[in-house]
């Protein structure tokens, strides 16, 4: 549009996009569209449908940036990715000087709805792009660091009000991380949510909802390509190619009140091949266990199926 | 009747003014906007200092075009390479390569120093195409660059740490310098 102009839209065809008149289990969905006007290199205006940026994972969270196919156990639940919402505010980057990088992001934004649950987290509470279901708007805020190439460090914080009456409030803090060095490199995000009590319906019952939720993931990861292999039709001609060995643990607690079968953890062991920066092809085998029981030492018993996970993801 | 007609001649009259105007605007109009940080004389200057320049064009045979892709482990698409010698009092002091490497969907192009004897004196991006992740031009990311040799990987993973959102950039700029280390060891340049 212009130099200091930007649009960025994020439409997704997910399950092969929506059919039949919205019969099938496909959707189309808008994860992302904002407009974007350079003031400065420090100062950008950005608005429209934002994604929230509490964490690292959801604002760069498309498949070819990701080392494995599923999201962290805690950024699909604490922190609901994809989380966008429908606002305006300012974002940009200082370079104090050759080392150092410090940015922010800091939105107005429409804010949740009241669909809080043990076990899911925040999941239903993102609201429609479509309407507001108070008169409270949301605040929503990530300031990092980076002192040198090679570490980032971030810490979001976001604030809304989540009922019809605007009554009910929800904050949240999340810190992350990212590290390399060489062939290695850490990844990771912590978070605490603190929201008023509230109770949710399940089947014919209504549930409280009265305690704190929080959890974490870190991941590690490992580049490598072996000897053996060049040469052959993995490595010529890609100037590149890198195996990644890829390591999770990732916990949730959606109600420190209650120990239950909510409380979560997954382990992941992945290794994925890209030939080239933008192509990647992953397998993961991913373990579902329950707090209680991974706390107990009984690492048999699975709060949901363990799965093997295996997909392709090009950037374009 | 001769109403209808006149307006219709007019619309017409209009789809084909706009038809004549529309290519010569697409034309203008830039396919991606160039960020230009350095000039060619500017980039030379930077990296070169006040050494007397003679520039060279190299056209590699057959033989070195095959031995340059085995060492790359790519193609290698030029068929002309400029190569800028700088010289001090009659000796090569320095060497300098302006290259070419696709980023996400445009080129970015820069200079690369290196010494007689092969080691990368200075990096620095001239024209960045994309629209984002233009984070490669910054010193944090270019002083990563500077001493590094033909013994070294030169590679993201390795020895180079790319930038947050500007992966592919990162992963080109050094293809891009372990390329004009391949150049300087195949021409044998001292």
């Amino acid at each position: 549009m212009h130099e200091r102009i930007f649009f960025n839209t994020e439409i997704e065809f997910e399950h092969g996009g929506l059919l039949g008149a919205g019969t099938n289990d496909g959707a189309l969905k808008i994860e992302q569209a904002t407009l974007d006007f350079q003031l400065e290199d420090w100062l950008i205006f950005r608005g429209g449908a934002i994604l929230v940026p509490v964490g690292r994972l959801n604002v760069l969270h498309d498949s070819d940036f990701r080392d494995t196919t599923a999201r962290p156990l805690f950024t699909r639940v604490i922190v609901p990715s994809t989380w966008m919402e429908p606002g305006a505010g300012f974002y940009g980057t200082l370079y104090p000087d050759d080392h150092w990088e410090i940015f922010y992001e800091a939105y107005v934004l429409q804010g949740l709805i009241d669909g809080l649950t043990d076990g899911n987290g925040l999941r239903g509470a993102r609201p429609s792009l479509g309407k507001d279901n108070n008169n409270g708007k949301a605040l929503t805020t990530r300031v990092g660091m980076s002192p040198f190439i090679g570490l980032e460090l971030g810490l979001g914080g976001y604030y809304s009000a989540f009922d019809a009456a605007g009554d009910k409030h929800l904050g949240m803090l999340v810190a992350d991380l990212n590290w390399s060095h060489g062939p290695f490199e850490v990844l990771g995000e912590a978070g605490l949510v603190l929201h008023s009590p509230t109770t949710y319906r399940s089947g014919e019952e209504d549930i409280a909802l009265d305690g704190s939720m929080w959890g974490y993931y870190l991941e590690g990861h490992y580049h490598f390509f072996p000897d053996f292999l060049k040469g052959s039709w993995l490595e010529s001609d890609l100037s590149q190619p890198v195996f990644t060995l890829v390591g999770r643990v990732s916990q949730i607690d959606t109600n420190t009140r209650r120990f239950n079968q909510h409380d979560r953890t997954e382990l992941v062991l992945g290794l994925n091949y890209r030939p080239i920066p933008s192509t990647v092809f992953k397998i993961e085998y991913q373990w579902l266990l329950n707090n209680e029981a991974v706390s107990r030492g009984d690492w048999q018993r699975e709060s949901h199926n363990n799965q093997l996970i295996a997909s392709v993801a090009v950037g374009f | 009747m001769w109403k209808k007609l006149n307006r219709l001649g007019l619309c017409l009259l209009l789809a084909l003014g706009s038809g004549e105007i529309a290519p010569v605007q697409a034309a203008e109009k830039p396919e991606f906007y160039e960020q230009i940080y350095l000039s060619e004389a500017e980039a030379l200057k930077l990296v070169m200092g006040d050494l007397n320049l003679k520039k060279t064009i190299f056209k590699p045979t057959a033989a070195q075009r095959k031995r340059l892709q085995q060492k790359m482990r790519r193609k290698l698409p030029e068929s002309e390479i400029p190569i800028w010698v700088g010289f001090k009092q009659g000796k090569p002091a320095r060497y300098a390569f302006i290259l070419h490497e696709d980023g996400k969907h445009y080129p970015i192009t820069f200079i690369v120093g290196l010494t007689p004897d092969g080691k990368v004196t200075q990096v620095a991006v001239m024209v960045y195409r994309e629209k984002r992740g233009d984070g490669v031009k910054r010193a944090r990311f270019l002083n990563q660059f500077p001493g590094k040799t033909r013994r070294d990987d030169v590679e993201v993973n390795a020895d180079i740490i790319h930038i947050t959102g500007s992966t592919i950039s990162s992963w080109s700029m050094a293809a891009g310098v372990r390329k004009a280390l391949i150049l300087h060891e195949e021409l044998g340049l001292k």
